[in-house]
């Protein structure tokens, strides 16, 4: 099964001391890695792969340090890589981005296009959708479960509360995956050494012969949310703190004792 | 005086002939587990394998861990020795010089009787032992009763020959035959029954010679092997993980008694995970979930041919780590912690960086304190820090760090199985440590990282015995307290310093120091090593308590050790097990901290 994953280099957030500067998130000492939902969806298509036989390709559009995350990608087994310059695509919205990333597929013939459900950055969760219409490919998004029948996929999707559906696709198509759907295997550093050998195509818009549209929506403001108080702590004998603590919860809900 | 080996057999031919089948078998199995061996490296030289065979002797070794368990063997080793020479003797004097005559034949009569008596009362002991209703890290498999039954009816069927040619012959020496003697009433027909007796010991005895390499005997064949001088072959970094030689012999010569598990901490604490079944399990091939392994050693230490089974599970993890698809997720979060964020313990530089904050920056001028990961972010352990810091300045000592950009030294890296890592680290460590300036750390397994880029660098406990021995550090009053000293794995068996800590402690007035059953280098593991500081493994447990308990049966008051992950994880261990108002867990540094704030 020919497959491709598109992946996006995104920041750590864990480390929490953001800066805005200028209306953007200074990312200047922030460390980069794969979008996690990107993980996932690599590590399942490398799974089907290795059950179905096949090819996996991944695509990025982003800077040079985006190159990082396709030698994670390739060291989880991907096969090839295809980086288009990010330049060409600064401050794009998700149909310009799905715009660069359908010039790149409609290049090959694939049997299954992955993507992520959205990115933990810009979270709009819209390239995949848009990607798969100007492919003119069949989707479905939320993926945590892929199953392959006789030449179309058979997907169970997370919805809230707990439910799931499940939804048959005729291939080729695109699936939006979940995280969850898989446990995405270590990379080890002599395996991404090893996978820096493997040559990386290299695109821009220009190779593509794409016109990037005008993104359709602007920023106004970036900001911070404030830091609350932090938690108070309650010292002394079980007793009092019992009594201390059903007295903030009552006076928080309002209710009488 | 003397013997007709062959009185009353016919057919000597057809004896000769077996033997050298027998001979043949053995010769051929022998080859066999060579050349598997030569396919994993280069073995050693005949005069190495010779010293390893007398180092497999020793009865320090035999008796090491085990001391019942040793002198059986030493009863079964020796019996069958001497027997075997005994026999070779014999064929000696058959066919080449006759010299088993006179007082000569009387003293060769009297030691074989020794060693065949020594033999089976060993033989008989062993069997008792994996009989016995208590349990025992022995069991009472088929394999193993069926292997002492065989030797015993060689034994037995050796002494009943005797008996049978002595109760027909009556020789006037006979009875520095004493054993055979004293069972000559049992053979009346000695000299009818003598020849089926005979061929019965010999085919019995010729039979053991030929399968030997293939029972679990062979281990007398690996020995020498194991324990000889083995070069280490020069790996690439970046080679996949093998086995190596001395790897594989030792999977052969295993006997599978059990003294390794018997010492191994996640075994201790009852969980499904112990050193001898996992070493079998990489024997057949069958090895898998080696994230339980605290990289304590004590294996090792037990093990009377030397085994190693904490570096088959070193082996597992790298392999597992280049493969990637069975490592949990708890380990491979905490190394991509450790690669994104230089520790392994949160996703975050910020704690370090604070704690550097208040400490001088390195230079090339003084010695280099390397603080460590969780020295210097962990809240409990960085107060053990504090107190180190204080006592260099109270002793006049200069030193800096390398503060904000100190790197994880990557022992974390190394004992999970993620080689490539590890060498990023260290290079990392190379590159920032200043030029010709010493070093030291808190903790043991910093320090030996430090150590294999200076091997002159300090541990701590070391750098506070130089202070108080020469006086920059004074303690003029008395600490009255009863303490025991808790070595870390990594300082005490695997660094081989047991000695610094007790000097400290015995420096300090009005210290009483009571030891743990286990100390130095038989030290008891915190249960924090390999890993598990920062993941639990499934199905884990406590060593921790475990350790604790041995603390409490000392009476101390005070749990002292020498190291950040051993202080975490005893606190942790002390409060799980609900032990707070009846120990403390204090670092040597806040030892003398305390003790140095007594009036005079």
């Amino acid at each position: 099964m020919k497959m491709a994953v598109c992946v996006k280099q995104v920041p750590e957030v864990a480390d929490a001391e953001l800066e805005v500067r200028g209306g953007v998130l200074d990312t200047d000492d922030l460390v980069f890695d794969l979008n996690e939902w990107d993980v996932y969806a690599v590590e399942e298509a490398v799974r089907l792969k290795e059950k179905l036989g096949g090819h996996v390709t991944v695509v990025t559009i982003g800077d040079e340090d985006a190159a990082d995350g396709l030698y994670r990608a390739l060291a989880m087994g991907a096969d090839a890589a295809v980086h288009v310059d990010g330049g060409d695509f600064e401050g794009s919205d998700a149909r310009g981005v799905a715009a660069g990333l359908a010039a790149v597929l409609s290049r090959g013939s694939y049997d299954l296009v992955l993507t992520g459900a959205q990115a933990s950055d810009t979270g709009w969760g819209q390239v995949g959708p848009q990607l798969a219409a100007r492919l003119g490919l069949p989707w479905t998004t939320l993926a945590i479960g892929i199953e392959p029948a006789d030449g179309s996929l058979v997907v169970v999707r997370e919805l809230e509360d707990n439910t799931a559906e499940k939804v048959q696709l005729q291939l080729p198509a695109l699936v939006t995956v979940q995280t969850g759907i898989n446990q995405p295997r270590y990379v080890s550093i002599m395996g991404i050494r090893r996978a820096r050998g493997i040559a990386v195509e290299e695109l821009g818009a220009d190779d593509l012969g794409v016109e990037v549209p005008a993104s359709g929506i602007a920023s106004r403001r970036l900001s911070l949310p404030e830091r609350g108080a932090g938690a108070r702590m309650l010292d002394g004998p079980l007793a009092d703190t019992a009594r201390e603590l059903a007295g903030i919860v009552r006076d928080r809900l309002g209710r009488s004792a | 005086m003397g013997r007709d080996s062959f009185w009353r057999i016919e057919h000597e031919g057809l004896f000769y002939g077996l033997a050298a089948v027998a001979m043949a078998v053995f010769a051929l199995g022998l080859v066999l587990r060579v050349r598997e061996w030569r396919r994993h490296g280069v073995l050693p030289t005949a005069g190495a394998l010779l010293r390893g065979a007398l180092r497999s002797l020793s009865p320090g070794r035999l008796l090491r861990g085990d001391r019942a368990g040793g002198w059986m063997h030493g009863l079964v080793l020796w019996g069958f020795g001497l027997l075997f020479v005994g026999t070779v003797l014999d064929a000696v004097d058959e066919h080449l010089v006759s010299f088993l005559e006179g007082t000569v034949y009387l003293v060769y009569s009297v030691v074989l009787e020794v060693a065949g008596l020594a033999l089976q009362a060993g033989l008989a002991w062993a069997a008792l032992r994996r009989l016995a209703p208590t349990p025992s890290r022995v069991g009472p498999g088929v394999r193993d009763l069926g292997l002492l039954a065989w030797l015993s009816a060689v034994v037995l069927t050796g002494f009943a020959t005797e008996a049978a040619r002595l109760a027909a012959t009556v020789p006037a020496w006979g009875g520095w035959s004493f054993a055979g003697w004293a069972l000559r009433p049992a053979f009346p027909h000695g000299s009818e029954i003598h020849p089926t007796l005979w061929w019965l010991h010999a085919v019995l005895a010729l039979g053991l010679v030929g399968a030997f390499p293939w029972l679990k005997l062979k281990h007398a064949l690996s020995a020498p092997f194991v324990l000889a001088e083995h070069a280490a072959p020069a790996r690439a970094p970046d080679a996949p993980p093998a086995l190596s030689l001395l790897q594989h012999i030792q999977l052969d010569a295993c006997t599978e008694c059990g003294r390794c598990s018997a010492v191994c901490p996640p075994a201790l604490a009852g969980e499904p995970f112990d050193a001898r079944s996992f070493l079998l399990a990489t024997a057949a091939g069958t090895a898998h979930h080696p994230w339980s392994c605290t990289t304590c050693g004590a294996c090792q230490r037990a093990c009377p041919l030397d085994i190693h089974a904490g570096e088959l599970v070193a082996h597992h993890r790298q392999v597992a780590v280049e493969e990637g698809t069975t490592v949990p997720e708890g380990v491979a979060g905490v190394l991509e912690t450790l690669f994104k964020y230089d520790n392994p313990w949160e996703p975050s530089k910020k704690a370090k960086k604070a704690f550097h904050r208040s400490l001088p920056q390195a230079s090339t001028d003084v010695p280099l304190w390397f603080v460590g990961c969780t020295a210097g972010v962990d809240t409990r352990a960085a107060e053990a820090s504090s107190a180190f810091a204080g006592l260099l300045r109270a002793s006049g000592t200069a030193f800096g760090t390398l503060g904000a950009k100190e790197p994880c030294c990557g022992h974390g890296a190394r004992v999970l199985g993620e080689r490539g890592l590890w060498t990023e680290q260290q290079e990392a460590l190379a590159g920032r440590l200043p030029a010709d300036v010493p070093a030291f750390s808190t903790s043991p397994h910093c320090w030996t990282e430090l150590r294999a880029l200076r091997p002159d660098a300090e541990h701590s406990s070391q750098l506070l015995a130089r202070l108080l021995r020469s006086g920059a550090l004074a303690l003029p009053g008395r600490f009255e307290a009863t303490v025991t000293l808790h070595d870390p794995c990594w300082l005490g068996r695997l660094g081989g310093e047991t000695e610094a800590p007790r000097e400290v402690l015995r420096r300090v007035p009005g210290l009483r120091l009571v030891e743990m059953q286990r100390h130095g280098a038989d030290s008891q593991c915190c249960g924090g090593g390999g890993g598990r500081a920062w993941h639990e493994p499934e199905g884990g447990r406590s060593p921790g308590e475990l350790r604790l308990q041995q603390a409490l049966a000392t009476g101390a008051e005070i749990v002292v050790t020498a190291c950040p992950l051993c202080l975490v994880m005893l606190e942790a261990a002390r409060k799980s097990a609900n032990q707070e108002d009846r120990l403390r867990i204090l670092d040597l540094a806040e030892v003398l901290a305390l003790a140095m704030e007594v009036p005079a």
